[in-house]
């Protein structure tokens, strides 16, 4: 009886030693299915052949780089951009009580970074005291559910103009090829319009067949822009731009926006309440959109099931409800300039809702326990030293 | 009655070509219909409709039809040697129109022509050249012929070996689907068993299976094909982690993309969103990393967060 379990052992051990040495071609080939950055870096480091074999980072683009201005004055633009990660713990360690956490990062040095709260710009930089010094993304299993692009000031950011804080304070959609020798920006400039910026630009372009632009998304290799109708378009990249309309109006709401949910687009439609000086849009509900192609419109979806939107202020994203511990699917997280009257000034949850598909409620992030946590603050899980074996 | 009467036959292009009552008998699918017309008032005047025959391959039957029912079989050999060499003539047509015959043939019940036709396909392929081969071969899978093939013993089958020792015997159109057997037929490495070193049996039971599969199922433009075949991709991969290696390694070494896409895939999927201990619980002991490996991998995955 020993000498068979021991032979079985042996061929297990023999069979499972084989992966170690899948290749290098085949490896690849595997590896190029897997195109975030922290699928392949585990892939890294898993054993010693895989990490010869397998390269480093999917395109080496730093996290800020230069942009130059429109109008040649002095002071200059940089991208910067952030990561939103779905954080979990491995399958032997998981329990119907513990949920993943919902981080976004941006890198600024190497090995160096800040965690921004995944709807907002704000960061925490205040961290609970015994936050891990080193965080060890080795031992969780992380998901990639965006990237997000925010322009920034270089250096020195001019004073008086009333206007110039939001020049760029739109949205960015962006592309670059994986070797990182060529990219794309597509940004809402101040005006309304869709500006473009490519690799070897002096400038800034702006497009003029689409005013009043409420969104962008790059999606499944394309640019896509809607506007405050709803109309939206493909903006194919060349010289000059080309648009291609993919849907039609559609009838209400305020602001549109675009995102990403289980390999569809989604269109989300906020309804604004004017408030008392008609100054302050307070969203009061939602619908939400799927695309029919065909027949170039968006066409109401009732229920999202288990996924979860999340629009933030600069980059939307969804995730699968079942993640986090104690949350239904069907609902948005969304973020409001409108401060809800029971927010602290700088909270984690300062200007974030959430609102329900089904019954069509809504309220501050802070009133829901089991959605608020999923941001902020770090769950349990993050400060034990040692889960599982090495 | 001494008058001919004449059967009008139509195409399916919708062509009407006029045939004899007797000549018309040597159609076996028409003969009963026209058994029943002189019992039923004569319905002469309307055609039947052949939707299967183009008028090209119409004309031919026809003439065909007309020759064998205006020659006796004779007793002396002189007038049945003329009348071989007219249907050796008959069949110096291109492959194509060959293989079309021989379907009309089939379908028309005209037992001598499909004689004729399979036994010139068979003695064809003797003499042909690796790639003619390859070209006839996925005409015979294009046209669903491989049971007629079967009666006439033309080599629609090969012999695959297993490195250890078994022999599988596969349709050609089958074991095209890999680029290396296919390139083996073209250089005539064929006529004898292949021999596939890398390959264990269980393996090439699998990739026979799968071949199978994918050369049966039409790549059709309704998805409910489509959607189909990728259900029956998803449970062919649901094997233990051995044998997926052995399948990629093998889909590799025989050159089948589509076999060697899914696996990988397969693989990618199994990896994605797992931490690196997971991964090597599912395919490997142990990292075996050295100290200094091991350092850069945890400077790698460590972050400090201001």
């Amino acid at each position: 009886m020993q000498a068979q379990t021991q032979s079985r052992k042996l061929q297990l051990n023999s069979s499972m030693a084989r992966w170690s040495q899948l290749p290098k071609d085949l490896l690849l080939l595997v590896a190029q299915r897997l195109n975030t950055h922290f699928d392949l870096l585990c892939l890294r480091s898993v054993c010693s052949s895989w990490h010869a074999c397998v390269p480093s980072r999917p395109h080496p683009l730093p996290s800020r780089f230069p942009i130059l201005p429109t109008n040649g004055t002095s002071w200059g633009l940089y991208l910067s951009r952030r990561t939103i990660l779905c954080l979990g713990l491995p399958e032997s360690h998981c329990q119907p009580t513990i949920g993943s956490w919902l981080i976004k990062v941006e890198e600024d040095v190497p090995d160096m970074a800040h965690l921004v709260n995944p709807l907002s710009t704000f960061q925490f930089k205040h961290l609970p005291p015994n936050f891990p010094k080193t965080f060890d993304f080795s031992r969780f299993r992380v998901s990639e559910l965006g990237q997000e692009y925010v322009l920034q000031y270089m250096n020195h950011r001019p004073s008086g103009e009333a206007d110039e804080g939001s020049l760029h304070k739109g949205k960015v959609a962006f592309y670059s090829t994986s070797n990182g020798e060529d990219f794309v920006m597509l940004t809402i400039h101040v005006s309304g319009k869709l500006a473009m910026f490519r690799h070897g630009n002096k400038r800034l372009k702006t497009i003029d067949d689409m005013p009043s632009c409420d969104d962008l998304i790059f999606f499944n290799g394309e640019f896509y822009a809607i506007d405050n109708t709803g109309r939206t378009v493909v903006v194919a990249i060349g010289s000059p731009p080309v648009l291609s309309l993919i849907a039609d109006s559609v009838i209400g709401g305020n602001k549109k926006s675009l995102v990403e949910s289980n390999g569809e687009l989604l269109m989300v439609n906020t309804y604004f309440d004017q408030g008392i000086h008609g100054i302050m849009n307070r969203a009061v509900r939602f619908k939400v959109f799927k695309l029919n192609q065909i027949g170039h419109m968006w066409v109401e979806v009732e229920n999202l099931g288990d996924r979860i939107l999340f629009l933030g202020e600069k980059s939307t994203f969804s995730a699968v409800a079942s993640e986090f511990c104690g949350c239904d699917g069907n609902c948005i997280y969304y973020t409001n300039s409108f401060f809800f009257p029971n927010d602290q000034e700088d909270d984690a949850y300062t200007g974030i809702g959430i609102f329900n598909l089904e019954n069509g409620n809504l309220g501050p992030l802070s009133s829901f326990p089991n959605y608020s946590k999923v941001i902020w603050p770090p769950p349990a899980w993050v400060y034990i030293d040692n889960i599982g074996d090495i | 009655m001494a008058s001919s009467k004449i059967i009008t036959l139509r195409s399916s292009e919708g062509e009407d070509f006029g045939l004899d009552v007797v000549a018309a008998m040597e159609l076996l699918v028409i003969k009963p219909m026209i058994e029943e017309l002189q019992v039923i008032k004569p319905m002469i005047d309307n055609a039947i409709p052949l939707p299967n025959v183009t008028s090209k391959i119409l004309a031919k039957v026809i003439e065909y039809c007309k020759k064998h029912v205006e020659t006796p079989k004779a007793e002396e050999h002189a007038v049945n040697d003329e009348l071989k060499a007219w249907d050796a003539d008959f069949v110096k047509v291109d492959q194509a129109t060959l293989f079309d015959l021989i379907l009309a043939a089939n379908y028309l019940g005209i037992m001598s022509l499909l004689d004729l036709t399979c036994q010139t396909v068979a003695d064809m392929i003797k003499e042909m050249s690796g790639n003619e081969i390859c070209e006839i071969h996925l005409l015979i899978k294009e046209r669903s012929l491989e049971k007629i093939c079967k009666i006439y013993n033309i080599k629609t089958k090969l012999t695959l070996q297993s490195s250890d020792g078994m022999f599988f015997y596969v349709d050609v159109a089958v074991a095209m689907e890999s680029q290396t057997i296919k390139h083996m037929i073209e250089d005539r490495c064929a006529d004898n068993a292949i021999p596939l070193p890398n390959v264990t049996s269980k393996i090439l039971a699998r990739v026979i299976e799968y071949c199978k599969k994918h050369v049966e199922t039409p790549k059709a433009e309704e998805h409910a094909v489509n959607d189909e075949l990728r259900a029956w991709d998803a449970d062919f991969v649901k094997v233990d982690q051995a044998t997926l290696f052995d399948l990629i390694l093998a889909a590799n070494y025989l050159e089948i993309k589509s076999l060697l896409d899914l696996t990988c895939q397969t693989v990618a999927d199994m990896i994605r969103g797992k931490t690196p201990e997971e991964i090597r619980k599912t395919f490997l002991r142990k990292h075996d990393f050295t100290p200094e490996e091991e350092e850069e991998v945890r400077r790698e995955n460590q972050w400090a967060f201001e």
